[in-house]
């Protein structure tokens, strides 16, 4: 279940949460844009502050990083200055070792596999366990979203906005 | 994190006053699972999926398998990958098969046991009078031993006919073939503890991170023993990340590579007098034939051959850079201990058996074979293809424990052991998988029985053969444990199946370990082991075609148990000799590797050498010292160095179909998905197949990941999503072979080895266009 005090998932490019708040107009235009249907518009479970606002529930949907949704913002609350999908910054991965099927000894890499900062944002260590670079993850979600653990055992913490 | 029942009242009830506001939301999956496993009993046992035969512990609570976990105390030392860790979902998924089921016009009807009997023998029995050939039996690697040997005996002893093949033709036939050609004995003399003795490891055409994990993990661990890893592959798998040496090259031409190997190892000396003395003929083909014609040759001749084959002249073939040849070259065959590995890569060639050679080749110049750490090791995809298949000569030129159907002797000796009259097993080996479907499309073949396995998805060039498998004048019987599949949907009559645990038998893994596997859980509904279906039918088939005595004779057999002290008794005497492992000493050891004669025996953990612990060196070849390959009588038991030349694949890449399309496996799923596709989990992370290019191609193409792309071989188009990356080389691209709803094997081609019928599944030709 989702926890209220967190700030949610941007999409890519997004202005620091308060500015973002201050800034998006709630047109649904990033959502629409979105091929993945990632971007969906934020309920009362994300505060009343942000209802309406575009969030990324990773679990469901991850962002595919394919920077489609900046240049249709109206308002600018998500910025038009990513050109690669390495410079995303919407959170960051943490795994969860107690419950990570390979730091528990069960062979699995499908978070490594499917990210796409692929073998730099997660990497295999010596003991063919999953590691998070922090420096490299853009919090795209996908290995959120398909980690075998349930709930998933990494998960993203956003960053509450684009970092420049 | 747990919900209790009282939040998630609240819960749904402030989601339901959302709704009404006209809200969208969604609703946390968390909520709904989250059970935790209970065990009563934990009862030993093997991993369903794949070759490396991990042995696991299974827990079963209310008639319920709960949980899994590894067995600490065999060779995989308590690890489990992915797969195997979800094994309890795959018994309880929504579309297994429980009822037998009649297809009538297209819909599928439910029928009793009885009436699904009588019309199976009925029709085969009408085929089998009209001419025995017409009917014929299509197996798996991983039914249990007993299954596919009671089929064996029924097809070729009890019919007549060698119309009985299996799965394992289209992974491990290359492998069998090379081992056979090169040591005169099919399977590995090596096994997974000479990992721990290796200091060099060559491996090619397998992605082991993904198709083997535990193995891989196994070598891994490794690392910190300053070990040498070689990694010969197209695409830089997962695997080839813990290289020290990843060698890449344009598919289909690492035959010029291992030839090349050979060149340095000769032209730098470092190859073995002791081995080219003592235990090396060499061969080479004169003419292809058929039949091919075989000479002896010489190793100046050899020396001659390889001339050639410089590393100069292999880097322009290959693409692989000659220094990597050289290092490579010198790594192998100056280490302490070199082990190599290989898997489909080479095995799914038109050249399959060759390259095995070429592989054997290399240990035998060096020596590094038959010592703990060097050995010649192929990585087997099913659970029994070495145990049920290869050894139980269940392919439609084998009998029982390294005999011949084409061997007048073995079939003599099949005959009396069976009792079944002189003459009755046919000289002339049967068809093999691709020719059996083909027999089937023009109705050549009239009956035919699949059981465990599922070539209306899993054949090369699927299209062609699906559409043979829907006749009207040919009738089709799928044993299967799920339905519809992409076979049992094209059936006539579909036989439910227990599956795994729910009824006992033997696995043999990859390196000759035979272990037994219990019963643990009831079948669902109608479903019933295919072993007592496989001789209610044999008993019943043969009295309708006038042989009730031979019934009652071949298969008296009332439980999987005395099936299996039949099977020791057919080793016994042989190379593969088992007689001393009983079923009592399989339930209680963790796995027990052949040769194992006697009861007293411990099993035999490297073959062919006295000085490592085979017995039969001394029973087969009382001179040997230590080292004697004995399967190779004819060569006064030396192994074989074949010279084999380059040769590239069926359908190579040109200006229509630019790119090389290879296939294979993820981590997540197994063979075609049945089963794993069955589990959520696994679905969750692996859910639909895409198509793996290389960035500079994808740029080319103007394509980026998540696009749909169009692939078109000869045979087959589909459209897939894209995933850039840098893993396949320039000019190749990978697709995930899992998928029922997306079938590769539409695209990919059937050409097969005409040594071991292996279709060439690794390599065809195809175009991309952005869809």
């Amino acid at each position: 279940m989702r926890n209220m005090a967190d700030a949610p998932l941007r999409p890519p490019g997004a202005l620091p949460e308060e500015q973002f708040l201050a800034t998006c107009i709630r047109c649904g235009k990033c959502a629409q844009a979105c091929p993945f249907r990632a971007i969906v518009q934020a309920d009362l479970f994300d505060g009343l502050r942000s209802m309406g606002t575009p969030v990324i529930r990773p679990r469901q949907a991850p962002c595919y990083l394919c920077l489609k949704c900046p240049p249709v913002c109206p308002s600018g609350a998500l910025q038009r200055n990513l050109k690669e999908k390495e410079q995303v910054r919407m959170g960051t991965a943490r795994l969860d070792t107690k419950r990570c099927l390979a730091w528990q000894g069960t062979l699995c890499r499908s978070c490594y596999d499917d990210c796409p900062i692929f073998d730099i944002a997660i990497r295999m260590d010596d003991m063919l366990q999953p590691v998070v670079d922090p420096k490299h993850c853009v919090g795209c979600g996908i290995c959120e979203r398909v980690c075998p653990a349930e709930p998933a055992a990494i998960t993203v913490r956003p960053s509450g906005g684009h970092k420049r | 994190m747990k919900i209790t029942r009282r939040q998630l009242m609240k819960y749904s009830a402030t989601m339901a006053a959302a709704a009404a506001c006209g809200f969208e939301f969604s609703f946390p999956g968390q909520v709904l699972g989250g059970i935790e496993a209970d065990v009563d009993l934990w009862t030993k046992g093997v991993c369903r999926y794949c070759g490396a035969g991990c042995g696991l512990y299974v827990g079963s609570k209310g008639g319920k398998v709960t949980a899994v976990k590894g067995d600490k105390e065999n060779w995989n030392k308590g690890f489990l990958c992915l797969k195997g860790n979800f094994l309890p979902a795959i018994m309880t998924a929504p579309d297994r098969a429980k009822y037998p089921l009649l297809n009538k016009n297209g819909k599928f009807v439910r029928i009793s046991w009885k009436e699904a009997m009588d019309l199976m023998v009925s029709k085969f029995g009408e085929a089998y009078k009209a001419n025995p050939n017409s009917v014929a039996f299509y197996g798996s690697g991983q039914s249990y031993t007993e299954e596919s040997y009671v089929m064996n005996k029924l097809f070729k002893g009890g019919l007549g006919t060698n119309n009985i093949d299996g799965n394992p033709r289209l992974c491990m036939a290359s492998a069998a073939v090379g081992y056979v050609s090169t040591f005169g004995k099919d399977e590995p003399m090596g096994a997974y503890d000479d990992i721990y003795h290796a200091d060099c490891f060559f491996i090619v055409g397998s992605n082991m991170a993904e198709a083997h994990p535990v193995i891989f993990r196994l070598l891994n661990e490794q690392r910190k023993r300053n070990v040498k890893i070689i990694m010969l592959d197209p695409r830089k798998t997962l695997s080839a990340k813990i290289a020290d040496l990843h060698m890449s090259f344009t598919a289909g031409t690492d035959l010029a590579i291992l030839n090349a190997m050979a060149h340095v190892i000769v032209k730098e000396k470092l190859y073995s007098t002791e081995y080219l003395d003592k235990h090396l003929v060499f061969k080479k083909v004169t003419d292809a034939g058929p039949p091919p014609k075989i000479e002896g040759t010489s190793w100046d001749d050899y020396v001659k051959f390889l001339d050639e084959y410089t590393p100069e002249a292999a880097e322009k073939i290959t693409g692989c850079p000659k220094e990597d040849i050289v290092k490579a070259a010198r790594w192998f065959a100056t280490s302490k201990g070199t082990m190599s590995f290989w898997c489909m890569g080479l095995n799914q060639r038109t050249r399959g058996v060759w390259a095995n050679n070429l592989m054997h080749n290399l240990h035998l110049l060096t020596g590094q074979i038959n010592r703990p750490g060097a050995t010649s090791f192929s990585l087997t995809g099913q659970p029994n293809a070495c145990g049920g298949v290869r050894d139980g000569g269940m392919l439609s030129h084998l009998l029982p424990y390294g005999r011949l159907v084409a061997n007048d002797k073995d079939r003599e000796e099949m005959e009396d052991f069976w009792g079944v009259p002189k003459g009755r097993i046919q000289a002339k080996p049967g068809l093999t998988s691709v020719e059996m479907f083909q027999a089937f499309g023009k109705a050549d073949i009239k009956a035919l029985w699949v059981a465990c396995t599922n070539p209306g998805q899993s054949l090369p060039n699927v299209d062609a053969y699906r559409k043979g498998m829907r006749r009207d004048d040919t009738f089709l019987v799928v044993s299967e444990a799920y339905h519809p599949t992409r076979t049992s949907e094209l059936a006539d009559l579909v036989l439910p199946a227990a599956l795994w645990v729910e009824k006992d038998g033997t696995f043999g893994q990859s390196e000759r370990r035979y272990q037994y596997v219990a019963k643990v859980v009831n079948p669902p509904a109608e479903a019933r082991p295919d072993l007592d279906v496989m001789l209610d039918f044999s008993r019943r088939l043969l009295t309708a075609v006038g042989r009730k005595d031979e019934a009652i004779k071949l298969f008296p057999h009332k439980n999987s148990e005395e099936v299996w002290n039949e099977i020791r008794h057919a080793s016994k005497g042989t190379a593969y000799d088992f007689m001393g492992m009983t079923r009592a000493r399989l339930m209680a050891a963790h796995g027990i590797q052949w040769p194992c004669p006697t009861e007293d025996h411990p099993g035999t953990v490297r073959r062919y050498t006295a000085k490592h612990g085979d017995i039969l060196v001394k029973q087969f070849d009382a001179k040997a010292e230590d080292v004697s390959f004995y399967g190779a009588k004819k060569d006064n038991n030396r192994a074989t160095v074949w010279l084999r030349p380059h040769k590239g694949p069926a359908e190579p890449p040109d200006a229509e179909y630019p790119f090389a399309l290879t296939t294979g496996r993820q981590i997540e799923h197994w063979h075609t998905g049945t089963m794993t596709l069955n589990v959520p989990e696994l679905k969750r992370s692996a859910p639909a197949a895409y198509v793996e290019i290389n960035p500079k191609d994808a740029t080319k193409l103007g394509v980026k990941s998540k696009d749909k792309v169009r692939l078109t071989s000869r045979r087959g188009t589909i459209v897939l999503e894209a995933k850039v990356i840098d893993m396949p080389r320039e000019g190749l691209v990978f697709v995930p072979m899992h998928y029922p709803d997306q079938l590769i094997n539409s695209l990919t081609n059937d050409a097969f080895d005409q040594l071991s019928k292996q279709p060439e599944y690794k390599i065809c030709a195809v175009k991309l266009e952005k869809a």
